[in-house]
């Protein structure tokens, strides 16, 4: 995983790196140009990364076999956070579709039945308190123009 | 007009009814979000931020930095109740409070936090309104030359004293300078890194990305971590038991009072903020405190020298934020984004075009700092009941702030995604052991260092030596490479000791 991500990082900071000296000119008639700062720390970033990917590399091969069956038990474990992200990109599908009232309080309401597994009443009164509060501070005293849904709010 | 007179005046401005009653709110949200744990006070402000929008810049502030301070309150109640400390400055508090409520005593620990919180806090308070207008005199004669190194420094500590690992940190560091490149370049009006899309050009906007590293992640984490907060050997708390006898009270004084003074002075330096101050107080108390040998076996001193120092060091971080526009925490960061959304410029001059602001600000904090101390000491009684709700209900509450807030700012669904990709990426990153402060603060203080240091380079004409030829700037680039040399000559030094050995 620390691999994987140093990797990212790696070819993130090369990408803005090339884009810096080749797009947005790093050095200009005397002056820096668009790209000299990102060119500057995305070298120093490239050079970190560097390390701490070679440092990963020899601590694996240090204790490969021990390393494999950590890194498949990691792997199963890393995903379960995924369900809250997959969970709120659908809430926002529905937040734009159907308006902010009825998004929070799906949102909240849901989750709270299905996944969090609480009885139904109090699953109910503190989505709806949520949803008040949100009603409230937001849309009456912020006047922040959230999506509607057909009914209005 | 000397500062005694700007603080009276700013006393007026801190006691017109909407800022007291947004000192009030925020200390009380403060304490509530504080007591919360694990979620932080970066976490709470950032959080809270979008509901700031509507009020005018003063109060919109006054009630953050209430939030902030409040949150340090909050903080060490969960350390003593769950041994689970609200934020990371109380995870101190927690080695004396959690054995002082195995002994029973856990209100008698909760108000020696609330007494020490309060000292820290006035010490605090104090020192800003004596210190902060000085800093801002010997900012006003940096040039670009001198605030590009200043900030550069300020990046490379972040980055070394956050986290276990320094590299780590400066990694996470230059991360949030490359992100803060996206959208339009300051200097020249191009727009960059937006890869095509009309949402980028603009930059990436500052309270998604702070809500959903700070806020989002945080329901990651706790789906991540199923266990349960128990609150175990506490059923009820009266205010009555948990007054500290004069005894108590002398015990703690001179601990708070010394702790406080560390702390605040940890707290002007960037990036070390009231964590590094409440470790240290903590560590100075174990070598010279009449309870040194028995501290960390429930000792209210334990309790009292780490909730001096961490609200002390909270406080003291605003010195360097109003006056050098310079945050000293993630959380101040949060507040100089706040700052700039309301188009004020923290910074050597804000102290002179608009004092009302500022005044009024640290005014607040002396009448917020008792207000905590009271607010304290009154949810005791309801603190077990309080602690009892579950991380299950909680989830869906924050995501649901978290997705409400992140479109406030701007009216994007654009930006809740942005919120969604930041809180993921600020998780896997915390797992691996990066920390996700020095992005943020990388982040606000990236635009002001290449701004700067493009005007000096222009001044010169391309010539690196502006930075070295005025002795302020030259100080601070050999402090700042002295900094990134250390881990080198530390480790450089083990190795021979290990060879002669």
């Amino acid at each position: 995983m620390e691999l994987a991500i140093n990797l990212i990082i790696f070819l993130l900071a090369g990408y803005w790196c090339q884009q810096g000296l080749m797009v947005y000119s790093f050095w200009n008639k005397n002056q820096p140009g668009s790209g000299f700062i990102p060119v500057i720390f995305s070298v120093i970033l490239m050079a970190f990364t560097l390390m701490l990917i070679l440092k990963e590399i020899r601590k694996i091969l240090k204790n490969r076999s021990h390393e494999t069956r950590q890194a498949t038990v990691l792997s199963l474990s890393d995903l379960r956070p995924l369900l809250p992200v997959v969970y709120t990109l659908a809430a926002i599908v529905v937040f734009r579709f159907a308006g902010v009232v009825v998004s929070m309080f799906l949102t909240s309401f849901v989750w709270l039945l299905c996944i969090s597994k609480v009885r139904l009443a109090k699953s109910l009164i503190i989505s709806v308190i949520l949803t008040l509060m949100v009603y409230l501070i937001f849309v009456m005293w912020l006047r922040i123009p959230f999506p509607r849904s057909i009914f209005g709010f | 007009m000397n500062n005694w007179e700007l603080l009276m005046q700013g006393f007026s401005v801190a006691f017109t009814f909407s800022n007291a009653m947004a000192a009030f709110i925020g200390a009380l949200l403060g304490i509530v979000v504080g007591a919360m744990p694990g979620i932080g006070a970066a976490a709470g402000v950032s959080m809270l931020l979008p509901m700031t929008f509507k009020m005018n810049p003063t109060a919109g502030i006054i009630m953050l930095a209430g939030i902030y301070y409040g949150n340090m309150y909050g903080g060490a109640y969960s350390a003593t109740l769950l041994n689970i400390p609200g934020d990371t400055p109380a995870v101190v508090t927690a080695l004396d409070g959690y054995q002082l409520t195995l002994k029973g005593k856990a209100g008698k620990s909760l108000a020696t936090g609330n007494y020490a919180s309060f000292i820290g806090g006035s010490i605090g308070i104090v020192f800003l309104t004596i210190f902060g207008p000085l800093l801002a005199e010997i900012g006003l004669k940096f040039g670009p030359a001198e605030v590009a190194a200043l900030i550069f420094l300020a990046l490379t500590s972040i980055g070394w004293l956050l986290g276990d690992d320094p590299v780590k940190g400066l990694v996470a560091a230059c991360l949030g300078i490359l992100l803060s490149t996206i959208g339009i370049d300051g200097a020249s009006g191009n727009a960059r890194y937006n890869f095509g899309s009309l949402n980028l050009i603009g930059g990436i906007t500052f309270v998604p990305l702070v809500i959903g590293m700070f806020g989002f992640s945080q329901v990651l984490e706790m789906i991540s971590d199923s266990k349960e907060f128990k609150v175990d050997g506490v059923k009820k708390l009266s205010i009555r038991e948990s007054m500290l006898s004069w005894a108590e009270f002398k015990e703690i004084f001179w601990p708070s009072v010394r702790s406080g003074v560390l702390g605040n002075f940890i707290g002007f330096l960037p990036g070390a903020g009231a964590t590094t101050g409440s470790f240290l107080a903590y560590i100075l108390e174990k070598r010279i405190g009449k309870k040194r040998h028995t501290l960390g076996t429930g000792e209210i001193t334990g309790v009292a020298v780490s909730e001096a120092a961490n609200n002390a060091g909270a406080v003291g971080s605003f010195a360097p934020l109003l006056s050098l526009g310079i945050p000293g925490s993630s959380t101040s960061a949060v507040l100089l984004g706040g700052l700039m959304m309301w188009g004020l410029r923290p910074g050597p001059l804000l102290f002179e075009s608009n004092p009302d602001f500022v005044w009024g600000l640290i005014s607040s904090m002396y009448f917020g700092n008792i207000l905590c101390l009271v607010a304290g000491m009154a949810v005791l009684p309801f603190l077990v009941s309080f602690l009892k709700i579950s991380k299950r209900v909680m989830i869906p509450i924050i995501m649901v702030i978290c997705l409400v807030g992140s479109y406030a700012v701007g009216n994007s669904i654009f930006d809740m995604g942005v919120m969604v990709v930041a809180g993921v990426v600020a998780f896997y990153l915390k797992k691996q052991a990066f920390p996700s402060s020095p992005v943020l603060l990388a982040f606000v203080l990236a635009p002001r260092l290449e701004v700067s240091m493009r005007q000096a380079l222009s001044i010169s004409q391309g010539s690196l030596w502006v930075f070295f030829e005025k002795p302020i700037s030259a100080v601070i680039l050999i402090c700042t490479f002295a900094l990134l040399l250390f881990p080198v000559i530390q480790k450089l030094i083990a190795f021979s000791k290990a060879r002669k050995n």
